[in-house]
């Protein structure tokens, strides 16, 4: 490790460096400009999940989308306890 | 920018890293340390709204002077950067010079106060406490001593309601937002749609403000560590960076509705230094002002700029004011280690001298 006076004024010379830096490019139109469409963009997309999750919750299952849904879910429901019997019968063969 | 990144990872192998590892590894017991030490100063809850408290300390010497004083500070941050820790407290300081001393603590702000508005924290919920200090010490009128975001709000009491106030202290309360500081560059409507930051979160969250806050200079974080590490042995250090380590990480939400106004009325159009900004109803004209008025502003503040904090000093009518620049930042000129003989002096000479009628 470096000694301890120079490592302070190294690391002290560095960060009034890096602080210009950040200070210049964070006043910036340009990146003001990406920062703010990308914030905007995800408070938008924040608002539509929000959007969504509420209508679903103000909608019970009623929808033909989720009634087909619930039918899949009952036929997938019967083959697996097809499956179910045709293992135990393979097991019982053997 | 290249020479930048190269010296940072020269900086990093000489020793900068395991610095760094130390410092985060031992984040939660500085904070766990700093929560022991910070608001210790004796007072009791004389009253409480919601989430706010209104704290009356207890005397620490003969009470020498007759009107309270109420410290108000930012709503967004913790109220104990006043009575940081026993050795670093302003708090302590005007009550051993023999001031009557009441704490406006805003809490943290819940669901519950995402419709609450400025005004109603100004007129309704700061008036309430008003109030409340001048039934308890039984006198006509307070000195008010607003700290950041308190300050302009202190100052927009002070013109609604100037027969309440003895004395207003302005402590790096920005006034002209439009400055050279950064929020005032970060806040402008062309990349900051706040109608849509506020319909989304509600309340603006603690980390996002604390992002914010540290955005600001993000490369502070490492001369902590470096201090951190040079000092940690060293107990009365490590008391006080504990206790301001706790507090620089310790916002709290800020209002939806509060922010919304906030933000829009005078960081993006800058209604009160044009005399437009609407609290209660009516217009703030600072230069209604006549109530004694000191202003004190910081050079090196980034957060309110000495400019942007001065303005008070120039628009109000006061026959009594006086202002103050200190060479220091937003927090070293309440907190810092010169901060009992460059502000807390002429702070309590100037409170003592309040008349109450």
């Amino acid at each position: 490790m470096n000694d301890r006076f120079n490592l302070r004024a190294s690391l002290e010379a560095w960060e009034q460096e890096a602080a210009a830096y950040w200070d210049k490019l964070t006043r910036s139109p340009e990146f003001l400009s990406r920062i703010g469409y990308q914030m905007t963009r995800n408070l938008e997309s924040q608002q539509r999940i929000r959007t969504s999750l509420q209508h679903a919750l103000e909608h019970p299952p009623t929808s033909p989308e989720l009634e087909l849904l619930a039918r899949l879910a009952q036929r997938l429901d019967a083959l697996a306890e097809r499956l179910d019997r045709l293992e135990a019968a393979l097991k019982h063969n053997e | 920018m290249s020479d930048l990144l190269s010296r940072w990872v020269e900086l990093w192998h000489e020793g900068v890293g395991d610095i760094w590892r130390h410092y985060i590894a031992a984040q939660d017991h500085i904070r766990t340390q700093g929560r022991h030490l910070v608001g210790q100063t004796p007072a009791e809850v004389v009253y409480t709204e919601g989430c706010l408290r209104l704290l009356h300390y207890s005397p620490l010497a003969v009470a020498s002077v007759p009107v309270p004083v109420l410290c108000i500070p930012s709503l967004i941050n913790q109220y104990y950067v006043m009575d940081l820790t026993p050795e670093r407290s302003l708090v302590r300081y005007l009550l051993e010079q023999g001031l009557d001393v009441y704490m406006l603590d805003w809490g943290t702000a819940t669901d519950a106060e995402r419709y609450r508005s400025l005004d109603d924290y100004i007129t309704r919920m700061m008036g309430r406490c008003i109030q409340l200090v001048r039934r308890i010490s039984g006198q006509e009128r307070v000195s008010l001593l607003g700290y950041c975001m308190g300050g302009m709000m202190g100052a927009i009491y002070t013109v609604l309601f100037p027969e309440q106030i003895a004395s207003l202290v302005n402590l790096a309360g920005p006034i002209n937002y439009h400055d050279d500081g950064i929020y005032s560059v970060w806040t402008r409507p062309e990349w900051l749609n706040v109608d849509l930051l506020v319909d989304t979160f509600g309340n603006i969250p603690a980390g996002f403000l604390n992002m914010t806050f540290h955005a600001v200079r993000p490369t502070d974080e490492i001369i902590q560590a470096l201090n951190y590490w040079e000092r940690r042995d060293d107990p009365a250090f490590m008391r006080v960076f504990s206790a301001m380590h706790l507090w620089t990480h310790d916002p709290t939400p800020f209002p939806g509705e509060a922010f919304r106004k906030y933000v829009k009325d005078l960081y993006q159009d800058n209604l009160l230094i044009r005399g437009e900004f609407r609290v209660h109803g009516q217009i703030i004209d600072l230069h209604r002002i006549t109530t004694p008025t000191l202003t004190i502003a910081a050079r090196r503040d980034h957060i309110a700029p000495w400019q942007s904090v001065a303005a008070l000093h120039d628009m109000i009518a006061s026959a009594d004011k006086d202002l103050i620049i200190l060479e220091s930042g937003h927090i070293g000129m309440v907190i810092g280690s010169s901060a009992h003989t460059t502000l807390w002096p002429r702070l309590g000479s100037w409170l003592a001298a309040a008349r109450p009628t």
